[in-house]
């Protein structure tokens, strides 16, 4: 499998996935406002905008595991790491304003989309760094 | 790692994507390789080697036989 392909495999995997979770979403909440379920209706309803959102963690896993051109599999290793570093600082920070009541608790369902956030802002970092060093053409 | 692959490259006349169609990496490695941000693993180095028939310290330069400054 080329770098490119194996790119594209990981695009084939995201965006489904990212469609059902929208599809998912509003529906569960629609469902949700109208009937009003309890109970174990009530759990399914709740867990199903979730899964869609665990595939995209599984994708991201077979990104780094397929990529077969060792160079990108380690700039995307070290965008998730500067994504894992972001989220902690922030959680960590978060928690001890959170223990002063300065701060509401935290919106634990934003912290996936705070590690994406903080893995692209990896993916600049590191781009920026390769621009930097040229082309060497 | 200090290296001769652009060097090796350009006496083969080769630009940065042929070299990587041949090693079947991307652009990118090889541009990250040449200009020392990355160094390739023992495998990647060898295809590297076997591609310019040369032995593998005839490309890369053992950091602890480079003069130091």
């Amino acid at each position: 499998m080329s770098p490119k392909e194996a790119n594209r495999r990981y695009l084939r995997r995201f965006f489904p996935s990212m469609g059902v979770y929208v599809v998912l979403l509003l529906g569960s909440n629609r469902i949700q406002h109208w009937y009003q379920p309890t109970g174990a209706a009530l759990f399914a309803l709740a867990i199903l905008p979730a899964l869609p959102i665990l595939a995209v963690i599984w994708a991201l896993g077979m990104a780094v595991i397929e990529q077969p051109d060792e160079y990108i599999r380690l700039k995307l290793v070290k965008s998730m790491l500067i994504g894992t570093a972001i989220l902690l600082a922030v959680t960590t920070v978060w928690s001890f304003l959170e223990d002063a009541g300065v701060v509401p608790p935290k919106p634990i369902h934003l912290a996936f989309p705070l590690w994406c956030a903080g893995m692209f802002l990896g993916q600049c970092f590191i781009w920026m760094q390769e621009r930097a060093a040229g082309t060497g053409e | 790692m200090n290296n001769h692959l652009r060097s090796l490259r350009a006496e083969r006349g080769w630009s940065q994507q042929a070299l990587a169609d041949l090693l079947e990496v991307s652009r990118q490695s090889v541009n990250a390789i040449e200009t020392g941000r990355y160094d390739p693993s023992l495998p990647l180095a060898f295809k590297i080697a076997d591609l310019f028939a040369l032995p593998i310290e005839a490309i890369f330069v053992n950091p602890s036989q480079e003069p130091s400054a």
